[in-house]
């Protein structure tokens, strides 16, 4: 088992700068999600654990023993599995997977190639060349290519890009299984927070260059910091000052009021719901599948919009109008901005 | 309808036309003679070993020079690299019979360089083992030094659309650079070398000049001597014949060997290698690993010739100097242009009805560019001849002939442009503007001739190219008063006039200096 | 399409430009004639028009052509290639009493189909000092032993040296030839490869001993641009060697009126010209080889370098030879 330690990242890229003082570890065993928008630098925190990246600053420790740079790699305990998965187009699967293991000699390789073909489900596939094979077969053979060399640290690229969506569930169970089963600590880079929600002993999101804020997906999810972490986890309701007076809640001018979408109560009777009444008129209905989605807008609020989920259309016999319930305690405050 | 017809109906005539040739060159295979016999019993196995011997060192030695500077300069910066990025190209500009004259005057027993050397060392040439340039080993490091840029060029479209995760993921791996480079980088850069080496070893095949002058003997020496020296078109022809099935049999083998592996990643997110910075003592290896090429492929010819240039235009350039550059610029130019719209037609004609047989069709006029340039006027000779007498006019010896030469010799080189053009364009552009209900000639006019206006460019200047420099084809097929540049540098040199020889060869090499660095802006966009 | 535009504007051009030309299919590729042609225009007012390309493939290009070639005058710079196409019926017999005057008889065509406009001698060059003048004195003794390693000579595809062996097969016969052949080849410094003046290059410098050459080019090399040429030329001498049985070797350049020739009367004029004093003249001081016509010298230098009696053979049988040459030459491996 293995921990990583990254101390004050800083990257630039043509004299821009991407990442500054960027920290963060990764405990043994640990699977350590960077969340993150497209293009704000955390594939290059991967590339610098990789030793595939120079021209950074920090530090970044193996088990806090070994510097890794971009010319040391402290005995190649890390595996990396690349977003379009690096397979060699030349080579068929089994070669592929063959090719990391080049410094057995041949009956070490074929035993240990043959154990991973079986592990990964791609005995069969095994001749195929890499064209024939679809993304999810390209992403086992990509994984068990690593696994061969029994890396201690396993670092993924947004894994799941380009799989289709009931394959991603599948994958996201087996590989969560495969990483605690071999006791590999992992690190995952991600825009999709589903993906680092279920996944992840602890999840990094970055905004505006730095790590905004970095805990348990329960700490993250319910007492996010602020309004920007609130939001790229969950679908929230930003609701007026006004509004969060009349319940009584002081609200520094440092915070904002956000409620997620789906604590908010509707119904089309003033009656049903109770106290905290909140007179609606509604502006548009999307049926989602399982529930409806209203955007709704705040007579009294100066007509400010919000999302609201409901379970059922026929409970709202008027489209037009509706009333909400907000429980005081379901609201949270968080920093605008940090 | 109507225009697709007419398409596929030229082109199937052209097919035709470009065949003739090379069809009156087989026809001869059949006829026996006791002159063959005699060539069996006495030259032809030199002939054949000869060739392989030349065919296997430029393969060899152009794979080196090109895939190395190309690797160097793809996957690295270092002092230099943005200038060798370009001036790697430039032997294409010199011909490779000027380049051997050039050698020859330099290092033949009385050339500047050895007499220079020998007097470093106070000896005379008797005490000294020198190596003898005008020999078959000087042939293909003369020939090598001007045709890596074949390699070199299509190595680097290959490695830049490579994709640079491959790498990483070697790295990450614990591979070195250098055994990233000979397990990864060489095996997947295969086509690309193969390509390239093919290109080059035909072309040394079917030289004349560089062999004749320093004594080679192969099939296309043996080829001139039986049909000048018998008197024999049948022996000359079965020579030739023998010398494209050495031909053939390669190409086969290259693509049967590469029939199910697929070169390209497929990867969606595709992230171009990137470069990285070399120091130190790699950034000096580097350095002279690209300088080495530059200097003997390009830099030291080219500066012999300016000086000898410099001693002797004036003596050189007359009125009639003049009257044989603007043939030859007008010649390039007019067949040039004619042969690329030739191609286009042909390709777009396969793009769009995609039949088996314009395929089929392309292949074959594919067939011109393996066949020597002297065979070919061979057989444009002969195919002229008949025709003449039976419609009762005269075509050959007039300039027709020697563009139909062109055409049978460098069509396959501007359809290869436009293939590569087309395959880039995605089809489902066509679809696009098929179901937008836009017909076929407003698809090509708006859709197609903007995106394949680089492909046609690239045509043109290579044709250009290719055609000022070519000797043996327009040695035999001119018409009177007509001569090139190339003519005229071989001339001189025939008459000893080697030094002379460099003003002609000079117009030859600027003209294709900037043709070269205008077709390096499109090619080697960085 | 556009080859029909490009054909028809053709036979159009020269339909109008059938004016006073005369058109020439030349092997020879110096310098001297460029002048010469010049100078004939101005005197004649007839324009010149010229293919040059070895000899052989005029002949193919004229044979080609057939009926309709343009050709009028075919020029070589070997007896052999004039023989040849007189055997394939190129050429056609011309009038001429200037010609059949002034061209020995032995230097043209017993049918006027050929004449002869210079001569030129095959002979061998040494490095002075080397006391090779004692010990060759001719063609014969090339294949001696005693000049193992020393002999430098140009490729048996040139056809300056079929035209020598054509001539050896017709002193001695085809046998003794090949023995000869070989006897030279084993007497090779060097595989041959380069031309003239490289042998002398090489013998001046001391690779090899004897360079076998034609005469012209020596004159060419005194004084020339290139120094290298220049200062050999000056380290050796000539010998002229001649057959046991013969004189010595010569060739000639010469011209004959093709069959179909369309500018028959500008033609023969042409040729007479060539042969004239003038051209003649030129050809001499110019070109350094020896004119044909009686009365014209021979350049001083050319003159210095000695006399010699021309071989006896017919120059017929130089042609009349070539085939078996270029087969014995490969028999006997010179390359």
């Amino acid at each position: 088992m293995v921990g990583i330690n990254v101390k004050d990242f800083s990257i630039s890229f043509d004299e821009t700068n991407i990442l500054k003082d960027v920290s963060f570890d990764v405990k043994e065993g640990e699977i350590v999600t960077i969340l993150g928008p497209s293009g704000c630098g955390k594939s290059t925190i991967l590339r610098a654990i990789a030793s595939l990246q120079d021209e950074y600053k920090g530090e970044i420790f193996l088990n806090e023993k070994c510097l890794i740079t971009n010319k040391n790699s402290c005995n190649k305990d890390i595996g990396y599995i690349f977003q379009d998965y690096a397979l060699f187009p030349h080579l068929n699967v089994k070669e592929n997977i063959e090719f990391a293991l080049y410094k057995l000699n041949n009956i070490e390789k074929q035993r240990k190639v043959d154990i991973l073909l079986k592990q990964f489900d791609l005995t069969e596939h095994r001749h195929k060349q890499i064209h024939e094979l679809s993304g999810g077969q390209q992403q086992r053979v990509s994984i068990a290519r690593v696994i061969a060399y029994e890396p201690k640290v396993l670092l993924l690229d947004e894994p799941f890009s380009n799989l289709d969506t009931n394959l991603r569930n599948k994958t996201k169970i087996w590989l969560k299984k495969l990483i605690k089963d071999l006791g590999l600590s992992a690190i995952l880079v991600t825009h999709d927070q589903k993906e680092a929600l279920s996944m992840s002993d602890r999840i990094a999101i970055i905004n505006d260059k730095k790590i905004e804020q970095f805990g348990t997906p329960q700490e993250l999810f319910e007492k996010p910091k602020s309004l920007y972490i609130a939001s790229f986890l969950n679908q929230i309701n930003i609701l007026p000052n006004e509004l969060l007076e009349t319940l009584d809640i002081k609200i520094p001018s440092t915070d904002i009021g956000i409620i997620p979408i789906d604590k908010i109560q509707i119904s089309d009777n003033f009656n049903k719901l109770g106290i905290s009444e909140i007179e609606a008129s509604i502006l548009d209905i999307s049926y989602c599948g399982d529930y409806y989605e209203l955007i709704v807008s705040l007579d009294d609020y100066k007509a400010k919009e919000l999302v609201v989920k409901a379970s059922c259309l026929d409970c709202l016999e008027n489209s037009e109008k509706c009333y909400l319930k907000i429980k005081k305690e379901d609201i949270k405050l968080v920093r605008k901005s940090l | 309808m109507k225009i697709l017809n007419k398409l596929t109906i030229s082109s199937v005539l052209l097919t035709l036309l470009i065949s003739v040739p090379a069809v009156i060159l087989f026809s001869n295979i059949f006829s026996s003679s006791e002159n063959w016999q005699h060539l069996v019993d006495t030259v032809l196995f030199e002939y054949i070993f000869n060739s392989l011997y030349i065919m296997i060192g430029v393969a060899v030695l152009t794979a080196i020079l090109g895939f190395t500077t190309a690797y160097i300069t793809s996957l690295f910066t270092f002092t230099g690299s943005r200038f060798f990025h370009y001036a790697l190209i430039l032997p294409f500009a010199i011909p490779t019979y000027i380049v051997a004259y050039v050698y020859g005057g330099m290092f033949d027993i009385t050339g500047s360089v050895t007499t220079f050397i020998l007097n470093l060392m106070g000896k005379t040439l008797d005490e000294v083992y020198f190596f003898d340039i005008m020999s078959i080993e000087g042939a293909i490091i003369v020939m090598s030094l001007v045709l890596y840029p074949y390699v070199y060029l299509i190595s680097k479209t290959y490695l830049n659309a490579e994709s640079s995760s491959i790498i990483d993921a070697s790295r990450t791996m614990g591979l070195s650079n250098f055994e990233i480079f000979y397990k990864v980088i060489i095996p997947i850069s295969r086509p690309a070398i193969v390509a390239g080496v093919i290109l080059a070893v035909m072309e040394a095949v079917a030289d004349f000049g560089v062999m004749d002058y320093y004594g080679v003997s192969t099939f296309v020496t043996g080829i001139f001597r039986t049909w000048f020296g018998m008197g024999s078109v049948e022996d000359a022809s079965k020579l030739a014949s023998m010398l494209m099935l050495f031909i053939f049999i390669l190409i086969f083998l290259e693509r049967y060997q590469r029939r199910n592996r697929r070169y390209k990643s497929s990867g969606k997110d595709f992230k171009p290698i990137s470069k990285q910075k070399l120091k130190g003592k790699k950034n000096i290896l580097a350095f002279i690993l690209c300088f080495i090429p530059f200097f003997f492929g390009f830099l030291l010819p080219f500066t012999q010739m300016s000086y000898w240039f410099y001693i002797s235009y004036e003596d050189v350039i007359d009125e009639d100097f003049l009257t044989t550059l603007y043939q030859t610029m007008s010649l390039g130019i007019s067949s040039a242009v004619l042969i690329t719209i030739l191609a286009f037609i042909f390709t777009y004609n396969i793009r769009v009805h995609k039949s088996k047989i314009s395929e089929n069709l392309t292949q074959i006029s594919k067939l011109g560019y393996s066949i020597p340039g002297a065979v070919v006027a061979v057989g444009i000779l002969s195919f002229f001849s008949i025709i003449d007498n039976k419609l009762d006019i005269l075509i050959s010896g007039t300039v027709v002939a020697v563009i139909f030469g062109y055409i049978v010799r460098f069509l396959a080189v501007s359809i290869n442009n436009f293939e590569a053009g087309f395959s880039k364009i995605p089809q489902t552009y066509d679809d696009a503007a098929k179901t937008m209900g836009v017909d076929a000639s407003n698809t090509f006019i708006k859709v197609m001739a903007p995106l394949i206006k680089n492909s046609a460019m690239a045509s043109l200047i290579i044709i250009f190219i290719e055609v000022i420099k070519e000797l043996p084809l327009t040695m035999i097929l001119r018409p009177f008063n007509f001569d090139t540049l190339a003519v005229l540098s071989h001339e001189l040199v025939g008459q000893a006039q080697v030094i002379e020889s460099s003003v002609p060869a000079m117009f030859i090499v600027g003209l294709g200096i900037v043709s070269v660095l205008l077709l390096a802006k499109k090619m080697l966009k960085d | 399409m556009i080859k029909k535009l490009v054909l028809g504007s053709l036979v159009f051009a020269s339909s109008i430009f059938a004016a006073n030309e005369v058109n020439i299919y030349s092997h020879r590729h110096y310098d001297t004639d460029k002048q010469l042609f010049k100078m004939f225009e101005e005197k004649t007012g007839i324009k010149v028009n010229v293919v040059k390309a070895k000899a052989s493939a005029l002949i193919k290009r004229i044979e080609s052509e057939g009926k309709k070639s343009p050709a009028d005058v075919l020029i070589t710079v070997d007896a052999g290639r004039l023989f040849q196409a007189k055997e394939k019926d190129l050429l056609q017999s011309i009038e001429s009493p200037y010609l059949a005057k002034n061209i020995p008889a032995n230097l043209r065509d017993t049918d006027n189909k050929w004449f002869a406009l210079t001569k030129r001698s095959r002979v061998a060059v040494y490095k002075i000092g080397s006391g090779i003048e004692n010990e060759l004195s001719t063609y014969e003794d090339l294949a001696d032993p005693k000049f193992k390693g020393k002999i430098m000579v140009r490729s048996s595809s040139n056809i300056y040296n079929q035209s020598l062996l054509a001539a050896m097969i017709a002193h001695h016969g085809e046998e003794k030839a090949l023995e000869w052949a070989k006897g030279v080849v084993a007497n090779m410094a060097k595989d041959p490869k380069g031309n003239d003046r490289y042998q002398v290059k090489a013998v001046a410098n001391g690779i090899g001993s004897i360079a076998i050459a034609n005469t012209y080019y020596i004159g060419k090399m005194v004084n020339n641009k290139d120094v290298s040429q220049a200062q050999a030329v000056k380290k050796v001498k000539i010998l002229f060697p001649k057959f046991e049985n013969g004189g010595t070797h010569i060739n000639v350049s010469g011209a004959g009126v093709a069959k179909y020739a369309p500018n028959k009367a500008n033609a023969i004029k042409f040729i007479e010209f060539l042969a004239g004093p003038d051209a003649q003249k030129l050809f001499a001081e110019g070109n350094f080889e020896y004119p044909v016509l009686a009365g014209v010298k021979a350049s001083d230098l050319v003159s210095s370098w000695g006399t010699f009696k021309d071989d006896t053979i017919s120059i017929n049988t130089l042609g009349e030879n070539n085939a078996k040459a270029v087969k014995i030459f490969d028999l006997a491996g010179w390359k």
